[in-house]
């Protein structure tokens, strides 16, 4: 049986753990880690996961705290209204939503939600994702928002990410967005964590329902320092004529991997993941999709990269379902993975399922350095060659950036990768 | 889809062609010398004294058993298998000897027949086609032509059997060298109970001055067929090597699990061709054959260069994955592939290419085509090894869908650790154009012509690599295979 993670510690959710969440517990232990033999877990190592004593974050707060949002919010925008989460939990006080526009509601996860939840967990029992039924058992908290049929709104939802005490600490949320009918919801959400080297296994778990026509621009900003693992489970539920746009940039962490599947629901919907991860040192980030076409006409796109130096290694394994009747699906999966180093590593895995006849599908996936012609018409310009490099490494990641709508936001981000880069030695 | 009241001729000729049995579907009765169903060490002893083999190769075959007896059946597959039981299985058939024919006047004239059946170019066809043919009936060599034309060039083309009797040095180095006893399920079995197969031996600096091939055919009942293959290209030498096969009709499943093991050493270039046509069991998906082949070329020695081209069009489930090591610096590795699902069939195909040497590059080809209930799935691996400095993969997997109860997969896995290697991989999926359909028939070109053209169109880069004489065979065969799918 695989090892699991020793969890004596998450006693101190003491209150919280109720029946439905100790069998949940339970039912992970009985799961145990998944290991390098299941194809979707090969390359991410959780070994060490079962090495450790793990407790659950308490309730106290951090004195960074106010830095750490300041941060977020240089980044992200300081006129946006913001929800603020320390370790799961709902910052009434650091929060900002005053702003928020007429139709749309934020705030932290109800009793009602988490009953639901727990239920919906417990009902999906054994088939379930092992680190999914670890988030359903340990959740702390986590938040909810509701844009109502024809509103709009932008928000900022904040992770603030803290060790407690000296053991390993697991930290799980929650979120539940809602988009109504019609409605535009602009969504950014910033990961942070304050300690410099924190042994934190952070867990966010989110489902995000598009009803008809709506929209959804989702924008992850994953800066959680030295966070040892992270892990995000994102499922998209959508509706005819409903659009969503997923950006993740991926900064910081030394294990990260983020999930994300979407459920084509109804005809005309559109779907499009996209991820840039800058990766050093010996960190990882893998990047897993799961697009479901289940009916016709609906579309999706997906554009994946990495900039790897160091004994950095990134993964992309896509997964594209076109279902028997999902006739004129119309599907795209890019991956691409620069490598700066002779030990950084990169894996790619997009694959294709499809059981209808009239679709169009593509897939392309490169992996490999900087092309020497490219460096070479640079420096016959007078260009020096570590600044020819990071020009063409910001070329290569200003693809995945330029869709975004917002421009001065783009352009914040784009001076972030930039710094970056000046740090990553190739 | 036509209204059936409303056929026109073609479409009835379509229909009919449809709906004609396997066309090499016969059994030929001939005596053969079995051992009862069953495996154990016992046996393998058997089989390894009827073939009169010294000990290294009982002890290989034993070695193998044993790892095999440890394993489990893998499925990772895409692939729905009904579960075979390797204990209802006769693991040796070999037709009655009779004092081994000399020349073809020698072979039991039944057996000639199959032959000609079949269309093998042997007798009055060999120097016709200038093929040399080791015939492989069930599991012995029965006859081997061209022989002495070889012998004076120093190659030695022979069955696996007679080259452990005559040449046991080269046997005992390679054989297992490039797929290990114990690289996966089918291996291991193949290893351990394997009859009989081919064995290529160009010496160095040798161009084989023809194309030699070997027609396999599964005829006694329930049979397994565990075919052995060998070939050595030494320094600098050529050789190209055909494979191609038909099976007889029959309703229950049968398990063929072939090893083919190549070795390119310095400058060596070995181009190994398969057109396979099994039976791929009835419109209902009963019967026929279970191809789960293990195929690897290992290019031993500096710009050494292997090569795979395989047209699949037979078998009911096809699970096969020919593959290139690619050790020596400068060393290239091709893959070529047409895999066709009609039917009930599946296929679970692909490649793996992995780079070790300096400035090795390799190039995958892929053409998958589905039509009625098939499903078929691309799998392959490109690995990057951390020295393979200066590595080039292009990868294309291209897939056609004709009806909507079908299925294409694509399931690349990259793997790459170093910076100055390139990969590449692109696939697309799309349905036959009915564009062009139309086009052709407008011009008089009949619907089932029509999209044979279309899929030998789409199909090119692949065909163009086999030699003449196949791909003439191959494109018929796609025609064929894929009549009554369209329209």
């Amino acid at each position: 049986m695989s090892p699991s993670m020793k969890t004596d510690g998450f006693k101190p959710l003491g209150e919280t753990l109720s029946g439905e969440r100790a069998q949940l517990l339970q039912a992970f232990h009985k799961q145990g880690l998944p290991g390098p033999r299941s194809e979707n877990w090969k390359y991410t190592r959780l070994k060490e996961l079962a090495e450790r004593e793990w407790r659950a974050a308490g309730k106290a707060g951090i004195d960074g705290a106010t830095e750490l949002l300041a941060q977020a919010e240089e980044l992200a925008g300081k006129d946006l209204p913001c929800l603020v989460l320390l370790n799961g939990r709902f910052q009434p006080e650091l929060s900002r939503l005053g702003t928020l526009p007429a139709g749309c509601e934020a705030g932290a996860l109800e009793p009602a939600d988490e009953t639901a939840l727990l239920a919906a967990a417990i009902q999906r029992g054994g088939e379930r994702h092992p680190l999914d039924t670890l988030n359903a058992a340990a959740f702390q908290g986590g938040a909810v928002i509701r844009v109502q049929p024809g509103a709009q709104a932008a928000l900022h939802l904040v992770h603030l990410l803290s060790e407690s005490g000296e053991d390993a600490t697991c930290l799980q949320s929650r979120v539940r967005v809602e988009v109504g009918e019609g409605a535009k919801l602009e969504l950014r959400e910033s990961f942070l964590a304050d300690a410099p080297s924190a042994e934190i296994l952070a867990g966010q778990v989110a489902e995000i329902r598009l009803a008809r026509d709506s929209r959804c621009e989702h924008i992850r900003l994953q800066r959680a320092g030295s966070v040892e693992w992270l892990y995000t489970l994102q499922h998209i539920d959508q509706l005819s004529g409903s659009r969503y746009d997923g950006l993740t940039l991926g900064l910081d962490g030394q294990l990260v991997r983020n999930e994300s599947s979407a459920c084509l629901r109804e005809s005309g919907a559109h779907c499009d993941f996209s991820s840039l991860g800058l990766l050093d040192d010996v960190r990882h980030m893998d990047s897993h999709t799961w697009m479901d076409h289940a009916v016709p006409s609906c579309t999706s796109g997906q554009n994946f990269r990495s900039v790897l130096a160091d004994r950095s290694r990134s993964v992309y394994s896509g997964h594209i379902l076109v279902r028997q009747d999902a006739q004129l699906t119309d599907a795209v999966q890019d991956s691409k993975a620069l490598l700066l180093s002779a030990e950084a590593r990169a894996n790619a895995r997009p694959q294709l399922e499809i059981y209808a006849d009239d679709v169009k599908c593509t897939h392309g996936s490169t992996v490999g350095s900087l092309e020497e012609e490219q460096l070479f018409y640079l420096r016959s310009r007078g260009i020096d060659s570590v600044r020819a490099r990071q020009l063409l490494v910001r070329a290569f990641c200003a693809e995945v950036l330029e869709s975004l709508s917002d421009s001065s936001f783009r352009e914040r981000l784009e001076t972030l990768v930039g710094e970056r880069m000046e740090n990553i030695h190739g | 889809m036509s209204d059936k009241t409303h056929l026109s001729e073609d479409e009835q000729h379509l229909e009919d062609l449809t709906n004609a049995d396997y066309k090499y579907g016969f059994v030929t009765d001939i005596e053969s010398d079995s051992l009862p169903p069953g495996l154990d060490e016992e046996v393998i002893a058997a089989i390894s004294a009827k073939k009169n083999e010294p000990p290294f190769m009982l002890e290989f075959r034993l070695r193998a058993f044993r790892k095999w007896q440890q394993m489990e059946e893998p499925d990772w597959a895409k692939l729905k298998i009904d579960p075979v039981d390797y204990q209802a299985i006769s693991y040796f058939s070999a037709p009655k000897k009779k004092d081994g024919p000399k020349s073809l006047d020698e072979v039991d004239p039944e057996l000639l027949e199959t032959f000609e059946k079949l269309g093998i170019p042997l007798g009055e066809r060999e120097r016709l086609a200038g093929v040399a043919v080791d015939a492989v009936f069930d599991s012995v060599s029965v006859a081997t032509t061209f022989k002495e034309k070889l012998t004076e060039l120093g190659i030695i083309f022979c069955p696996i059997s007679e080259a452990v009797q005559n040449h046991p040095e080269l046997v005992r180095k390679y054989l297992g060298s490039v797929v290990p006893t114990g690289d996966n399920f089918f291996s291991a079995l193949n290893s351990a109970v394997f009859s009989d197969g081919s064995f290529v031996y160009i010496p160095k600096g040798v161009r084989c001055p023809m194309e030699l091939s070997t027609y396999f055919r599964i005829n006694a009942q329930n049979t397994g067929q565990f075919e052995r293959t060998l070939i050595i290209a030494d320094e600098g030498a050529q050789v190209s090597y055909l494979e191609g096969c038909t099976a007889p009709m029959r309703d229950e499943n049968q398990l063929h699990a072939a090893v083919v093991e190549l070795v390119a050493l310095d400058e060596a270039k070995i181009k190994y061709s398969t057109v396979q046509n099994w039976y791929p069991g009835d419109k209902n998906g009963k019967g026929g054959i279970y191809n789960f082949v293990t195929k690897r070329g290992l290019c031993a020695g500096r710009a050494s260069r292997i090569s795979w081209t395989q047209v699949e069009t037979g078998s009911a489930i096809t699970w096969k994955y020919p593959g290139c090591i690619l050790k020596g610096d400068d060393s290239v590795g091709e893959f070529y592939s047409v895999a066709l699902t009609n039917n009930f069939q599946q296929a679970d195909t692909g490649t793996k290419m992995v780079h070790i040497g300096k400035n090795t590059s390799s190039t995958v080809i892929s053409k998958g085509i589905s039509a009625g209930q098939g499903q078929n799935t691309y799998r392959g691996l490109v690995e990057i090894h951390r020295g393979a400095e200066g590595a080039r993969n292009f990868s294309q997997c291209d897939s056609m869908l004709m009806g909507d109860r079908c299925g294409a997969h694509t399931f690349p896995y990259i793997d790459v650790r170093n910076p100055k290697a390139k990969v590449e991989h692109e696939a697309t999926t799309s349905k036959i154009s009915e564009d062009q359909i139309f086009f052709c028939q407008q011009r008089g070109i009949d619907l089932e012509e029509a999209v044979s053209m279309i899929v030998n169109g789409f199909c090119k880069e692949v065909m163009s690599e086999l030699p003449m004489e196949f791909a003439v065979e191959a494109q018929k065969l796609l025609g064929v295979s894929l009549e009554g799918s369209v329209g």
